[in-house]
């Protein structure tokens, strides 16, 4: 490293590391964000639990006990209850509620078509989907009894279900799966702007609000070392926050139940390399980004406000990778950002890097980065910034 | 020894400096007095090379500041008008950061450090972080890094704002034993008691343009005048007069 550029990033790393606001942010994002991803995991989980049973309260079933075994079997848990005329709510505990009539055995004795009442609670959409797996029981015990009273009459079962259908799923996560482990890709990619924002206001917007920028761009150094000492103060900050949160965010992935992680990671020796060293370059992209946008502002309230409107930018990018990427051309997985999130999540959850991808990742990286530091090294150089410094 | 030659600068359409022309020569302590927006600031500015004149030329020892800014900028100490001070840094990591930026560094820079201290009578602030000192404290600060790669020309815009009477008095004194030292001394002032007092020669400088140049004496006999307020007022008043 030059000298000059050493010299500065000596001194700014010195002077960052002692800014407690910039501590601060690493530390909360690094431990917080992990934590908060754990518990939304937890609860995901709780959604997704296979074991969970719905629950039916049934009012009369003690005219109904063969349709009663009937749903047992098909895994519902049936609790009896006396239901009101009209109710208004469903019972404590249960997912739905069926009310048979009085005429029921009867009814269903004399081969009749016995109308039942269910009630369900779409509030949530976990509540939605036990409602219906409480209908499509019934269903099925409507269509079996229906085969049984055709079999009796001498009808072969068959005329009344042409088809059989059974369901496979095939693909390998489930959307919600992809979406969480793309929510913490997300979190990856998020790291290095959080971890490097503060420091990067302060080394640019807080030289002009401390006006300290006209005495040091009146020392013999050209402003193209300062920047670049500045940037590399900056990058460290990026770096090595994100990697403190992704080794955070890892340890803490170990300590959930793999039946409760709503994904399960391949990272190879190798694939955990070259995400580090995808992350650096994405972290040397970030704090040139930073300082770009630092050099715009006159105050540190001034460049807060700058940055919290950038900040949209990779977690739009962030969200549409997220939601929409099925909606999207497939030459957005190349541009800066989509192609870190695509590249993280192949390296960690498929095991095997897309070369194409993460090579697109390493090659926006470089451009931007050489892009924004030419750019904040023209502005820092014109004597507007001196006036108004 | 600072040679500015016919600078002039614009800023869109304010011309903040019309024609200024003057030297600053070894062992002298020269003073730009003007009144607010005259053109002070702007014309050390380009002295410092932070500014680029749109005429004219300025040279340091010789050096021309527009065709080689980083070797004026070796020559020069800067003391600007506002110090700029890093709150988490202490006054001699302040000192050791713009000694390295001057190249020094070992034995030497220490060796400079110890030197501005004893001069400069720190050493009770030394190793303290500079948030929270006051004015003196961060004047004798400022003016440490100023001068801490002992540099031949020292530039100081308006120092003495917002100092005590103590702390002005020091740095009057601290002024004085540079120019003794051979020094060129260059600042901008508009306190007539501190100019009368420190300077040798006097460049007076009305709307960007200098309207009179000499020794306080050789000024306050030019007007006619009793003292150089007076004297001020008058050639000043005489070149708006005749620019009318």
């Amino acid at each position: 490293m030059n000298r000059l550029i050493k010299i500065v990033y000596r001194k700014e790393m010195k002077d960052m590391l002692r800014d407690k606001r910039a501590v601060l942010a690493i530390a909360s994002y690094a431990f917080g964000v992990p934590l908060l991803m754990a518990f939304i995991f937890f609860l995901m989980a709780d959604d997704r639990a296979e074991t969970a049973r719905s629950t039916l309260a049934l009012s009369g079933g003690d005219q109904a006990p063969g349709m009663v075994a009937f749903l047992e079997k098909q895994g519902l848990e049936i609790t009896p209850v006396v239901s009101l005329a009209e109710p208004e709510s469903l019972p404590d505990g249960a997912d739905a509620m069926v009310v048979l009539p009085d005429d029921f055995a009867e009814k269903l004795h004399r081969g009749e078509s016995v109308p039942i009442q269910l009630y369900v609670d779409e509030t949530s959409r976990q509540q939605a989907d036990r409602g219906g797996e409480v209908r499509a029981a019934l269903d099925a015990y409507s269509q079996h009894v229906a085969g049984i009273r055709l079999v009796t009459r001498g009808v072969p079962l068959g005329l009344m279900a042409p088809i059989m259908v059974n369901t496979s799923d095939l693909a390998p996560s489930s959307f919600i799966n992809k979406m969480l482990g793309n929510s913490l890709m997300l979190v990856f990619m998020l790291a290095p702007f959080v971890m490097g924002m503060s420091v990067a206001l302060d080394a640019l917007a807080g030289e002009r609000e401390r006006q300290s920028l006209q005495c040091l761009m009146a020392q013999p150094i050209s402003t193209g070392h300062l920047v670049a000492g500045k940037w590399a103060m900056v990058a460290s900050f990026c770096f090595g926050g994100t990697m403190l949160a992704v080794t955070v965010d890892l340890i803490l992935l170990q300590f959930v139940p793999a039946d409760v992680l709503p994904f399960k990671l391949q990272l190879t020796v190798g694939g955990f390399a070259l995400a580090v060293a995808e992350l650096a370059a994405l972290s040397m992209f970030v704090a040139s980004v930073l300082l770009a946008v630092s050099i715009h502002a006159k105050s540190f309230k001034e460049g807060q406000t700058y940055m919290s409107m950038m900040m949209m930018a990779p977690v739009i990018v962030g969200y549409a990778k997220m939601y929409g990427e099925n909606k999207l051309p497939a030459v957005t997985k190349y541009l800066p950002i989509f192609a870190d999130v695509e590249s993280l999540g192949r390296i960690f959850f498929d095991g095997t890097p897309d070369l194409a991808v993460t090579g697109s990742a390493f090659l926006s990286a470089i451009l931007g980065t050489a892009v924004c530091l030419w750019l904040t090294s023209r502005r820092l150089s014109s004597e507007q910034i001196l006036s108004e410094a | 020894m600072i040679i500015v030659d016919k600078i002039a600068k614009n800023f869109g359409e304010i011309q903040a400096v019309r024609d200024v022309s003057f030297t600053a020569k070894d062992s002298t302590i020269t003073t730009l007095l003007g009144a607010n927006g005259s053109g002070k600031s702007t014309t050390l500015r380009t002295v410092a090379a932070l500014l680029k004149p749109d005429h004219g030329q300025v040279t340091v020892d010789g050096i021309c500041v527009q065709e080689d800014p980083l070797g004026a900028q070796k020559l020069l100490g800067i003391f600007p008008d506002q110090f700029g001070l890093y709150t988490r840094l202490t006054a001699r990591e302040h000192l050791e950061y713009y000694a390295e930026l001057h190249g020094m560094q070992g034995p030497a820079l220490k060796s400079a450090v110890d030197e501005v201290i004893s001069l400069l009578h720190t050493e009770d602030i030394l190793e303290r972080r500079t948030e929270g000192f006051s004015q003196g404290q961060r004047m004798k600060v400022a003016l440490a890094r100023a001068i801490i790669h002992k540099p031949q020309n020292i530039v100081l815009d308006e120092p003495t704002r917002g100092l005590d009477v103590m702390s002005i008095r020091m740095l009057r004194q601290i002024l004085l034993e540079l120019k003794a030292a051979g020094h060129c001394v260059l600042l901008s002032s508009h306190v007539m008691a501190e100019v009368e007092i420190l300077s040798d020669h006097v460049v007076m400088i009305a709307d960007g343009v200098v309207c009179a140049d000499g020794t306080p004496a050789d000024l306050v006999r030019e007007a006619g005048q009793p003292n150089l307020e007076e004297a001020f007022v008058a050639l000043t008043s005489a070149h708006g007069r005749a620019a009318a």
